[in-house]
């Protein structure tokens, strides 16, 4: 009773504090014990149980998911549907936690490290995923998958997206160790503007980069009230977007070099000829490092943040949008006249800008120019052709057999699938042919349900698009569809293992070099060119961070050429 | 069995008076397991945690994750301010609650100081972020409310958001404005303890309202004000991630005066989240505090006898 008590109460300090508790270690030891003898006994090789489902009854099961974010509307709704389908056959009852986005790993640490049962938990290689696959805490999936006891995985996944979304274990092979999400290969992202406001100001729906900055200059001379383009504090899918697809870019591809994560706040850029390591630098290099670089990428390139500055003096931008903590809410309230997100949030977005404004029409500008050419391939969409998302079962979970029989259902048909997707056929959505889904009328799209399936669902197998998504447009699905759309990176099944640099990786001034550049990416700063000049001396004579800077490129290197002398010549 | 037969004088005492003790045994059992048990964790601190193999199974790595916050090459500044605004807090805190409790008490009881004391208390409920959330539109440069009353008067605007010299200044104001009406509660407290035949003893004597409050009621107080100054000492080493974080954000215009230990951790942290490295820092934080409340207590403690803690 007691110690229970003490988990729930240190939990719960623990996530409010974010990560600076000490109070959630009362319940770590008392579990230690257990969850390490549970781990061994993980079940993976005994995959036969699941397997039956036709056959005899299995017993109840309640299986533990770890989401992130709010929980959808009516979602109780769905699971409850789910489990009268599956009643007979699965017989497994969902327990699932949506965590806020912020507190969502370190929920799921404290909850592994409590000794609690997390059968299938939402992760990515952007998050925590290589740090627990290298720690050896996630199930290696591979006896899943192309197995004919789960025959709704061995139809949605075949060999190449399985082969292409593998990583690399503690033993050094590579093995599946999540069910990969994901139904294209990348977003385009896209400028959603109001094109009642375009009509207004008399210009026909926009085309080219010239209309954009014509409607910009309309929105300023019209509406004094409304933000022409509204940036989130964060800088993503802001100025720096808009201005480099729709201007001459050197391509750093086309000089062979290539661009790979490292960890949150810090990129490398190798230069790979004839599969070999010529050159290596990373997020904060010094000046005489980048020097080494082939042209024009030998010397900083300040145009893009001089364009922002000049998007900033004009009013495209707000004058500081490190304030503006939700850029969609801002554009579907009508405080805005445009703002950048996915395609694929077409639909949600137009539902909040109706309920918002209602006399309002949504547009929308291909933001790259390459991209409304629809040319192949475009230069911007490189790809390593994995996905973004997984879902992984930790190895205590007693249930891995179970939860992927589960998973198993949900890629076992349109249906199954659509459930989790679209929620309730008839009540939340109406087929419209094969492919396509609608709302069915009245229904209310503000409390509907609304299933953001990166999480769960995703797979090129099964897409529904909305009904809703106009002509146009669909032609932009298809090429983002379409292989052929991506430049393969030679890196494409490089993951870099951490471990040997952490701690140089952890040095906090990455994240502060990081916070340094948004402020120019946002158009804050009087003088870009001259103000990243002097951040560059700054960081050059950073002595610490530059040396730490040089072991994690002497690592990367040699893991790259590791990696490249593995791979077949081509 | 007779008293005799305890020699050790605590363990008689413990006996005599058991029933008093037992009263006891249920804050005792709670500190125990709310505060001492989770001081295991600290073990994190020298450890590469690893969730699954939990706090015994996990490789201990010594003193790297302490090396992390030493890495950057601002930590000496982010200490400095830690420290700073912490002082100007309790500096500040103190001299103000100190002033609402004696205005206050001074004042009498009419319904118009009760409502003036519950306004004042009012800001202590409303949360960081939400403050955060509604500065923006006093300090923002396109719509803020000073900026435009700035401009109404024909003064030069003030870019908050890029310039980071007024925002010690906004910190100190916000915190008082948060915090002092509640602190001042605790001080009326300690006023109302104070023998009334005092002031009436120095009126009869002649002295006005403020001698008797310099004369009287501050020395009266003078423990009170030390101890809850050495309490506050402990956080010293604090960050007030909440206040900051939600005020200023990831804004690198005003890391250089408004960047604490925390809110610097906690950005870089927040997406590797590794566990010992934020354990690592905690520790550090409170064996400091630690270090200083001793200190202070035994200064406290030569200078005047009655003012120390322990």
């Amino acid at each position: 009773m007691k110690k229970k008590r003490v988990q729930t109460v240190s939990g719960v300090f623990a996530v409010s504090l974010v990560a600076l508790s000490l109070a959630a270690c009362s319940g770590n030891k008392e579990n230690g014990a257990d969850s390490s003898a549970s781990g061994s006994a993980s079940p993976t090789a005994s995959a036969t149980a699941s397997g039956e489902a036709s056959g005899a009854k299995l017993d109840p099961v309640t299986l533990n998911v770890m989401l992130w974010g709010d929980k959808p509307k009516q979602f109780d709704d769905v699971v409850a549907e789910f489990e009268r389908q599956t009643k007979d056959s699965l017989n497994v009852k969902l327990n699932v936690t949506f965590t806020p986005q912020a507190d969502y790993i370190n929920k799921l640490k404290l909850k592994l490290s409590a000794g609690e049962q997390v059968d299938i938990a939402f992760d990515a290689p952007w998050m925590n995923m290589n740090t627990f696959i290298a720690q050896d805490n996630y199930t290696n999936l591979d006896p899943y998958f192309k197995n004919d006891k789960y025959p709704g995985l061995k139809k949605a996944f075949g060999d190449g997206f399985l082969g292409n979304n593998k990583f690399a274990g503690p033993d050094g092979q590579l093995h599946t160790y999540g069910v990969p999400l994901g139904q294209y290969l990348g977003d385009l992202s896209v400028i959603y503007y109001r094109k009642d406001l375009a009509a207004k100001y008399g210009m026909a729906d926009l085309k080219t980069y010239e209309d954009l900055q014509a409607y910009y200059d309309k929105v300023l001379a019209n509406d004094k009230n409304t933000i022409p383009f509204v940036v989130k504090n964060d800088g993503q899918y802001g100025a720096v977007t808009a201005i480099q697809g729709n201007t001459d870019q050197p391509f750093k591809f086309r000089s062979n070099l290539w661009d790979v994560n490292l960890g949150p706040n810090v990129i490398a850029t190798a230069q790979i000829e004839n599969r070999k390591v010529v050159n290596v630098t990373i997020t904060g290099d010094s000046t005489d490092n980048i020097a080494k670089l082939p042209a024009p990428f030998d010397k900083p390139d300040y145009s893009t943040d001089v364009a922002i500055r000049e998007w900033h003096d004009k009013g495209y931008i707000e004058k500081e949008p490190i304030v503006r903590k939700d850029a969609r809410g801002t554009f579907t309230a009508g405080k805005g006249a445009s703002m950048m997100e996915g395609l694929s949030n077409f639909d949600t977005i137009n539902a909040q800008l109706k309920s918002g404004v209602p006399t309002a029409e949504l547009g929308v500008f291909v933001t790259q120019k390459t991209a409304r050419e629809q040319v192949q391939p475009n230069p911007y969409l490189i790809s390593d052709f994995r996905v973004w998302n997984f879902l992984a079962i930790p190895k205590t979970s007693a249930n891995a057999d179970r939860a992927m029989a589960f998973l198993d259902w949900i890629f076992q048909s349109q249906d199954n699938h659509d459930l989790f997707e679209l929620g309730i056929k008839g009540k939340n959505w109406e087929p419209v042919g094969d492919d396509k889904f609608k709302y069915p009328d009245g229904v209310d799209l503000t409390q509907n349900y609304n299933f953001p399936g990166y999480m769960l669902t995703w797979n090129p197998t099964y897409i529904r698009l909305s009904a809703n998504v106009p002509d146009e447009l669909v032609s932009s699905y298809r090429y983002l569809a379409d292989e052929k759309t991506y430049v393969k990176s030679a890196l494409a099944g490089f993951a870099f293992n951490q471990d040997a640099v952490k701690n140089q990786l952890a040095n906090p001034d990455f994240t502060t070099l990081t916070n340094e550049q948004l402020s120019f990416k946002l158009g804050m700063v009087a003088d870009p060119a001259e103000g990243l000049a002097k951040l560059q001396k700054k960081w050059d004579g950073n002595k610490r961070l530059q040396k730490d800077i040089a072991d994690i490129k002497a690592e990367l290197t040699k893991q790259l050429q590791a990696f490249l002398d593995q791979q077949p010549a081509q | 069995m007779s008293k005799t037969g305890i020699k050790h004088k605590g363990l008689r005492d413990l006996a005599r008076n058991r029933y008093l003790y037992a009263l006891a045994v249920p804050a005792i059992v709670f500190s125990i397991v709310f505060a001492y048990l989770p001081m295991l964790g600290v073990v994190l601190a020298f450890q590469d945690f690893n969730p699954l193999k939990g706090l015994f199974g996990s490789k201990w790595i010594g003193l790297d994750n302490f090396r992390f916050f030493f890495r950057g090459q601002d930590w000496l500044i982010i200490t400095g301010n830690t420290v700073m605004y912490n002082l100007l807090f309790i500096v500040t805190g103190t001299i103000l609650s100190l002033a609402f409790a004696i205005m206050l008490t001074e004042l009498g009881k009419s319904v118009i100081v009760r409502v003036m004391q519950s306004v004042m208390i009012l800001p202590n409920f409303i949360s960081w972020p939400i403050i955060g959330l509604f500065s923006v539109a006093f300090f923002t440069a396109d719509t803020g409310v000073v900026n435009r009353f700035l401009s109404a008067i024909g003064a030069r605007d003030i870019a908050f958001y890029s310039d980071d010299k007024a925002w010690p200044f906004i910190l100190v104001l916000l915190n008082i404005w948060k915090t002092a009406g509640f602190g001042a509660i605790v001080y009326m407290a300690a006023i109302v303890g104070i023998d009334k035949g005092l002031y009436e003893a120095a009126r009869i004597d002649g002295a006005s309202r403020f001698q008797s409050i310099f004369r009287i009621t501050l020395p009266m107080l003078k423990s009170t004000i030390v101890m809850l100054f050495l309490l506050s000492l402990g956080n010293i080493f604090g960050g007030n991630l909440e206040m900051i974080y939600s005020l200023v954000g990831d804004n690198s215009f005003l890391f250089g005066t408004t960047d604490t230990i925390d809110t610097y951790v906690f950005r870089a942290l927040r997406t590797a989240g590794s566990l010992g490295m934020t354990q690592a820092i905690a520790l550090y934080q409170s064996l400091v505090g630690f270090v200083l409340v001793v200190a202070a207590n035994k200064i406290a403690g030569k200078l005047d006898k009655d003012s120390a803690l322990f």
